[in-house]
């Protein structure tokens, strides 16, 4: 449905300087199945989370709730102190997806460029691109590019700008991302990350929620 | 998302479509045929070889042109969509209907760039055979242009919704309805269907998109050498003439891109991204 619009039967968000979900069920598109149910977390700004479970526990529906590109079918979201969806939030949202979001004709540094521009930030993608461990003049094709070094342009994308709330979907444990965490919890940026193999993730962030099947273990 | 954001997304859309195999193919096979017709032509004199350019070059513009916007109109959304492009962008704080109309710009861009080049294709070959510039084929170059973009612009609507090959097809279907009520109504007004299906044929002439017919594709089919780009019209023995649109008609066709531009814009903001 419109991920623009603000949920018809979700509780209006309270203010809230960093991430709040309150008793959040999201279900599938056009369905009543529940694909994440009896969420709550509370991130302040410079706190982390950390959200593991297997393949198909609901990471990436969480995350992608966080971000405002799916719409909660029961519960709140306040990212900022306000709705995940509204394109204010979202500048100040830095999201790297996972897997492989790029169209494989893209060169790397175009797609740092193009979610610097979206944001509306005058930092050079070349800043992104090293702080995330690869060249600062990166014009090699995605398609040319190992999963490693796609999970390094997705941070890039996330952290280009300098947002306030950082949201990783699946990085891969590298120094660098373990380095950009720790300098984003330093700088009060709320962090979350998802993953199914948490590693160093879970002492780094602080707090950890795991699901099973959609729902909190 | 500002302007200068989206500007910078409709660049960086183009180079990546224009890097894609099958657009460069599409683009070259067309490049290669002219060269055949030039080829073929160079064997003939006088009209036959002004003939066998406009019939080729109308056949390229229709069978290549057709696969073109089917392919970019129809894959507009649907595998970015899936591999998660799309909610980086609206994740990053583009709107989707933004994203949507960026999106088909780059697409109608890279249609017109490939049109461009099989334009200027044609022209080379024109001077080639000792013909000077042809304008009647180029005006018919242009007039495609604008078929195409009405057949992308009704795939990308649908493919705002569902998969890119229902939505392709979808797209071709507009531009056989296009052409059919411009059929149907020269036959009607050459007396060739009976007047008792005026009333439907107005009203389906009034409502849907109609294909644009150039004066060249007119003059060849009233000679009998359009060849597959307008093959002949007979019924009950009687031959009908395709005449060339009018403006009203191009103007139609143009409101009907826009509505179909306007529904992909919109179906991007309802769909998961």
């Amino acid at each position: 449905m419109a991920a623009e619009r603000p949920p018809k039967d979700a509780a209006a968000a309270p203010p809230h300087d960093g991430i709040l979900v309150t008793d959040l069920t999201v279900r599938y598109q056009g369905t009543a199945e529940a694909a994440i149910t009896g969420i709550n977390c509370d991130v302040p700004p410079g706190r982390g989370l950390c959200i593991t479970g297997n393949e198909g526990a609901g990471k990436t529906t969480l995350i992608r709730a966080l971000v405002g590109l799916v719409r909660p079918g029961r519960g709140a979201i306040s990212v900022l102190g306000g709705l995940p969806q509204g394109p204010a939030v979202r500048q100040q949202v830095g999201y790297g997806p996972e897997r492989m979001p790029f169209p494989r004709g893209m060169r790397v540094i175009d797609a740092v460029r193009l979610v610097g521009a979206i944001r509306g930030t005058d930092e050079r993608a070349d800043v992104a691109l090293e702080r995330a461990g690869l060249h600062g003049d990166d014009r090699r094709l995605i398609s040319s590019l190992e999963l490693g070094e796609v999970r390094r342009v997705s941070l890039a994308c996330a952290i280009t700008g300098m947002p306030r709330v950082l949201v990783l979907d699946d990085p891969w444990e590298y120094p660098e991302t373990v380095e950009v965490i720790r300098a984003a919890l330093a700088d009060a940026v709320t962090v979350v990350v998802g993953t199914p193999d948490p590693g160093g993730f879970p002492a780094l962030l602080g707090t950890t929620l795991s699901l099973v099947d959609g729902a909190p273990a | 998302m500002n302007s200068t954001a989206a500007t910078l997304m409709v660049r960086i859309d183009l180079r990546t479509l224009v890097r894609r195999r099958w657009v460069l193919g599409a683009t070259l096979a067309g490049l290669v045929f002219l060269a055949i017709v030039a080829v073929i032509a160079a064997g003939q004199s006088g009209q036959t070889r002004a003939d066998t350019l406009q019939s080729n070059g109308a056949s390229l513009v229709l069978i290549g042109g057709l696969v073109v916007a089917v392919g970019l109109g129809g894959g507009a959304f649907s595998r970015d969509a899936s591999s998660g492009y799309l909610g980086l962008l609206v994740g990053s704080g583009a709107t989707p209907s933004r994203v949507g109309a960026v999106r088909l710009v780059a697409r109608l861009a890279t249609l017109v760039g490939i049109f461009a080049i099989w334009g200027v294709g044609m022209q080379l070959t024109s001077l080639a055979l000792g013909r000077g510039l042809d304008g009647p084929l180029a005006v018919h170059t242009l007039a495609w242009v604008v078929n195409c973009a009405l057949v992308l612009c009704a795939s990308a609507a649908l493919a705002s919704v569902i998969g890119p090959v229902a939505a392709g097809v979808f797209g071709l279907m507009v531009f056989v309805c296009a052409q059919a009520v411009v059929n149907l109504k020269a036959d009607l007004d050459q007396g060739a269907i009976s007047r008792g299906s005026q009333s439907f044929v107005d009203s389906v002439y009034s409502v849907l998109p109609r294909a644009i017919v150039s004066p060249m594709l007119a003059d060849l089919q009233r000679r009998g050498h359009a060849g597959p780009a307008a093959p002949d019209i007979n019924i009950n023995g009687l031959v009908v003439i395709v005449p060339a649109s009018r403006v009203i008609d191009l103007l139609w066709t143009l409101l009907w891109i826009l509505i179909f531009a306007a529904l992909a814009t919109y179906g991007v903001r309802r769909r998961q991204l």
